[in-house]
């Protein structure tokens, strides 16, 4: 933004970051420590400051979440270099899920996220993306920046490759494991 | 369990429960109105930086069915994590670079700031010497932090490098490069040794 930005400038984005600052936080600490979404929070509502004309009217909150995600690879780079000198990284994506085991897991939470962890990270973040962060196919479109169509059918796969995965990780859970609806 | 959407056996709203139950962040509380005001405040009087990416470089909202064609290998490579450790004996410098896949939308990263680039594990000036089936070769120039050869190799790109996209090199033309491993750092960080950049980069290793 120039300088110059006018009181309706101020206006917009304070009503922009109302709109998405819960989504995007939810995002950021889904994915990293707190210290790093604090920080990349941060970042994010600099960028968005800066494009405040780019930023669509009417998928603030993916578009947003979709700025946050490439801040937070960004930052994610910048803190391996701690303690991964040894290694060569070729390429990483998406950001991981943080938290792998939960003390409050039962049996069959283990088993979810054993089957999460036996996805590829593409897949589990689509499941992400449209569970936790609760977008429709054309709202995780637009985070990952591929069409609407892309999104509903790989969405549409890695639900079924979930699916598989959790009943192979699933056995030896008893039933009693898994809060299902009534009926099944 | 019936098998009603072609899913494995459970269908759309069980695979909903049991992810949503696992969500790390079903206790975060809302941010309050006071945080809402500070970082509001914060992201407006950030002054931090001196350079913002061109809006003439976004790729237009829905991605180009060409571009992932156009990145091959490094779009195929992209698609997994994959961690090697380098082999024994073997050099730490760099000779080999690599770029972000496009991902993303075409949107706004931070303007790139000096405490930033600071943090790259190398950072150097180099020149274009060769682009040949999709390999830009560079003579490195001018060292600021970090070991690199006197000669990398990266995929082309086909953008800017300005929005987290991968950069298109040109010949003979001289470029500021910042990694952290041997991924280059894109959001505007690595680009044309133009004065600006420079002066960036010069900020961050004063002295070098």
């Amino acid at each position: 933004m120039s300088p110059l930005s006018t009181d309706a400038d101020r206006a917009r984005f304070d009503a922009l970051v109302r709109e998405i600052i819960d989504p995007v936080r939810g995002y950021l600490h889904r994915r990293t420590d707190d210290a790093t979404a604090d920080d990349v929070l941060s970042e994010t509502l600099v960028a968005l400051w800066r494009r405040l004309d780019d930023v669509p009217a009417d998928a603030a909150i993916p578009w947003s979440i979709g700025v946050a995600r490439l801040q937070l690879k960004n930052a994610e780079r910048s803190r391996r270099r701690q303690g991964l000198l040894a290694q060569r990284i070729v390429a990483i994506d998406p950001p991981r899920e943080v938290a792998e085991e939960d003390p409050r897991d039962d049996s069959g939470d283990r088993a979810v996220r054993r089957a999460l962890a036996a996805l590829k990270p593409a897949e589990a973040e689509l499941l992400r993306l449209w569970i936790w962060e609760e977008l429709e196919p054309r709202e995780i479109a637009s985070v990952l920046d591929i069409s609407a169509n892309a999104a509903a059918i790989r969405l549409h796969r890695a639900r079924k490759r979930f699916a598989e995965e959790f009943r192979k990780h699933g056995d030896g859970v008893g039933h009693d494991g898994v809060k299902e609806g009534g009926g099944r | 369990m019936t098998d009603r959407n072609g899913t494995g056996g459970i269908d759309e709203e069980t695979i909903r429960r049991l992810i949503k139950k696992v969500d790390p962040a079903r206790s975060l509380a809302p941010a309050s109105d006071a945080d809402i005001t500070r970082l509001t405040e914060d992201a407006m009087t950030d002054t931090s930086n001196t350079t913002t990416p061109s809006t003439t470089d976004r790729r237009p909202a829905r991605r180009r069915a060409g571009l992932f064609g156009a990145l091959g290998a490094v779009a195929a490579v992209a698609a997994t994590a994959v961690i090697l450790p380098l082999a024994a004996g073997s050099s730490s410098a760099i000779t080999e670079l690599e770029q972000p896949a496009a991902s993303g939308p075409a949107a706004a990263c931070a303007p790139v700031s000096a405490d930033y680039v600071a943090q790259a594990q190398s950072a150097f000036s180099a020149r274009v010497t060769s682009i040949e089936d999709g390999t830009v070769t560079l003579s490195v120039q001018d060292r600021f932090t970090g070991e690199v050869e006197d000669t990398v190799e990266v995929a082309q790109g086909t953008n800017s490098g300005v929005d987290g996209e991968a950069i298109t090199f040109e010949a003979d033309t001289t470029y500021l490069i910042s990694t952290n491993g041997e991924m280059i750092l894109t959001c505007g960080t690595s680009g044309v040794d133009s004065a600006e950049l420079r002066a960036i980069y010069d900020a961050a290793f004063p002295g070098s």
